[in-house]
């Protein structure tokens, strides 16, 4: 559920990204109201709707008049674009980190790296 | 006008003891807002004067930009349930509703009896007969139901177990999504309603400590945790709220932005940090015995 | 409606039915004892006296319940007090035209229901008009619930201090009065006027139970709850 690490509307959209990226929701299908939002996750339907606006702002969803929230064409692929990018910053850098303060060397973690993509076959 | 409440220099004393002091704040429509503290706070008092249920020592109050002192018109818009609401000992619970719907010019009746399922009440009995949770259940199906502009719930879940509160948040957000209206929740159950409010009121030995919205709250403090002496390190020159140490290990709450130059100091220095919730944060505003207190109050 | 009038509907039991099944049984008793004694020496009774005093009562103790739950729920001071004053003048007329309407049927067309009983019509010694015995069983049920009433708003008003001042300060009163009214031996004499002159004490009575409506609205409207 949603947790106080980061502000609410962020962990909204982020909930709403991940959807996109996995399929669960569809370029062109309608994303839940804001209302829906908010008595899912029991949170204040404003901060509902400061979530949804940050992907209007990024063009991930648009407004369609007096229907609802939609997901914009070409949204998915906007979205692994951003997180590709973030992917480096978020995981391979602390990844190095931790491996530096364990004593782990290159090698062991390059290793280590294969090995975990056989365990996920 | 967008002002639902207005409360200026508000003060309540009983002789030479003063309960609130000089409390000013003002609630725009259509917001949910959180009126938080600890018990014996103040925070009924309060209330209790802005719906002329009680008389201020001095200061003033509007409602709905009126004085709601025997004014019909701006009291029908406003339902308050107080924990301690009295229920004539005969009516039955359908008495109670029946005549709601003749005091709330906004009541919807099916909402009521959709409420009452959900709560599973006997309309048929006795307000005498009902244990302390049902009570409260009767208090939020009316809260509920009278639709008003302003509607202000005073702890109204005593007696209720985890599963009825949260079909109460469920109904209130469901509710104030279809009809948005303004909501005072007051409760010292921070951590559950936290991410209903949209502002937060707090209130401590009768005084407004905090009126900020609750994001921003979110972000006024987070937590360090590491070796004593790089937390240490860490919290000088910071507002610390708290620091507890176990070991060669120390836990310290700061006051403060997390912001990435804070992030990435305390990353160097191998220091874990963690958020620190609205409760975490108020009960360590709140805690008399804190030194830090007063520092913090602005 | 004023919805404080329809919350005081639900309380026809301690408003009418209580009252009068109470008032009722008593009738019964008496009239059953009259039949099993046979007596024709008319009996007085006082058993009309109960529901003078569920009137009181009802004045205290309906209000315990109703005005702090009013409150609570958005109801204007003046709109409960209007209702209160509404729901005692229905209930003292109702009651005081069953009353008057006995005490006709007692004493003129049953001849104290064949035992020469006097339950209802003992204002017959003063006037047997039928209207006017009406308009002082009236008076004198308002003036009943007024002075519960009345009480009650002290108690809202000022709380269990109040009370007790209250209670201090009425019995030092009657205290000197009685016995102002020994020393100067103006008992007998007081009771003569009354006997003489009922319907000015009834206009006293009358005027006593306004001043009690009067104050009870300017303490509630001071009442916190």
């Amino acid at each position: 559920m949603i947790d106080d690490s980061r502000p609410i509307y962020v962990q909204i959209a982020e909930r709403i990204e991940n959807d996109i990226i996995e399929g669960g929701l569809l370029e062109e299908s309608q994303v839940p109201s804001t209302n829906q939002f908010a008595s899912f996750y029991q949170i204040n339907p404003a901060t509902a709707g400061k979530g949804v606006n940050l992907l209007v702002d990024q063009g991930i969803l648009y407004k369609k008049r007096g229907v609802g929230m939609f997901v914009a064409t070409g949204a998915r692929e906007k979205l692994i674009k951003k997180r590709r990018e973030l992917f480096f910053e978020q995981y391979v850098v602390s990844m190095i980190h931790e491996a530096e303060k364990l004593g782990i060397t290159r090698e062991e973690l390059t290793k280590m790296i294969q090995k975990g993509d056989k365990i996920d076959e | 006008m967008n002002k639902v409440i207005e409360v200026n220099h508000l003060t309540k004393s009983y002789g030479h003891h003063t309960v609130v002091h000089d409390v000013n704040f003002s609630l725009e429509a259509g917001k949910i807002y959180g009126l938080l503290g600890r018990n014996g706070a103040g925070k009924t008092t309060v209330m209790k004067m802005i719906t002329a249920q009680l008389f201020p020592t001095s200061g003033e109050i509007k409602v709905f930009g009126e004085n709601l002192y025997e004014n019909r018109s701006v009291l029908n818009q406003v339902c308050f349930i107080k924990e301690s609401q009295k229920y004539p000992d005969i009516f039955r619970i359908a008495d109670v509703l029946d005549l709601c719907s003749s005091f709330f010019p906004n009541w919807d009746r099916e909402y009521a009896d959709s409420l009452i399922e959900d709560f599973r009440l006997p309309v048929k009995r006795r307000i005498k007969k009902l244990s302390r949770g049902m009570l409260s259940s009767v208090g939020i199906v009316v809260g509920l139901a009278s639709r008003a502009p302003l509607t202000i719930f005073d702890e109204p879940y005593l007696g209720l177990d985890a599963v009825a509160r949260s079909i109460f948040y469920d109904r209130l957000l469901e509710d104030y999504g279809t009809h948005p209206r303004t909501i005072i929740l007051s409760t010292h159950l921070i951590d559950e309603v936290s991410k209903m409010l949209e502002h937060v009121l707090v209130i401590d030995d009768g005084r407004l400590m905090i009126n900020e919205e609750a994001e921003a709250i979110r972000r006024r403090a987070f937590s360090v945790a590491g070796p004593s002496k790089k937390v240490d390190a860490f919290t000088v020159g910071r507002e610390t709220l708290s620091r507890e140490a176990i070991g060669g290990m120390a836990q310290a709450i700061v006051m403060g932005d997390l912001n990435s130059k804070t992030r990435s100091q305390a990353k160097e220095l191998g220091l874990e940090i963690n958020p620190v919730s609205m409760q975490q944060l108020i009960i360590h505003l709140t805690n008399h015995n804190s030194q830090r207190k007063a520092a913090i109050n602005q | 409606m004023n919805p404080v009038l329809k919350m005081h509907m639900k309380y026809k039991l301690i408003w009418m039915i209580l009252p009068w099944t109470t008032l009722l049984f008593s009738f019964a008793v008496n009239l059953l004892i009259a039949v099993l004694v046979n007596d024709k020496g008319g009996l007085y009774t006082g058993g009309v006296a109960s529901i003078f005093i569920f009137m009181f009562v009802a004045g205290i103790t309906i209000p315990i319940q109703t005005f702090p739950f009013s409150l609570g729920l958005s109801v204007r001071r003046k709109d409960y007090f209007l209702g209160m004053m509404a729901v005692s003048l229905i209930v003292s007329a109702i009651s005081a035209a069953i009353l008057s309407i006995f005490s006709f049927i007692e004493s003129d067309l049953t001849g104290g229901w064949g035992y020469k009983i006097h339950f209802f019509s003992l204002l017959n010694a003063f006037n047997t008009n039928i209207i006017w015995q009406f308009g002082i069983f009236f008076i004198l049920l308002t003036h009943m619930c007024l002075s519960g009433f009345i009480i009650y708003s002290i108690y809202q008003r000022f709380g269990r201090s109040g009370m007790l001042w209250l209670f201090v300060l009425l019995v030092l009163l009657l205290t000197v009065l009685s016995l102002l009214f020994t020393y100067f031996q103006w008992w007998i004499p007081i009771f003569q006027w009354i006997a003489h002159h009922p319907n000015l004490l009834v206009l006293w009575i009358l005027l006593a139970s306004c001043i009690y409506a009067a104050l009870s609205y300017l303490l509630l409207r001071k009442a916190a709850v």
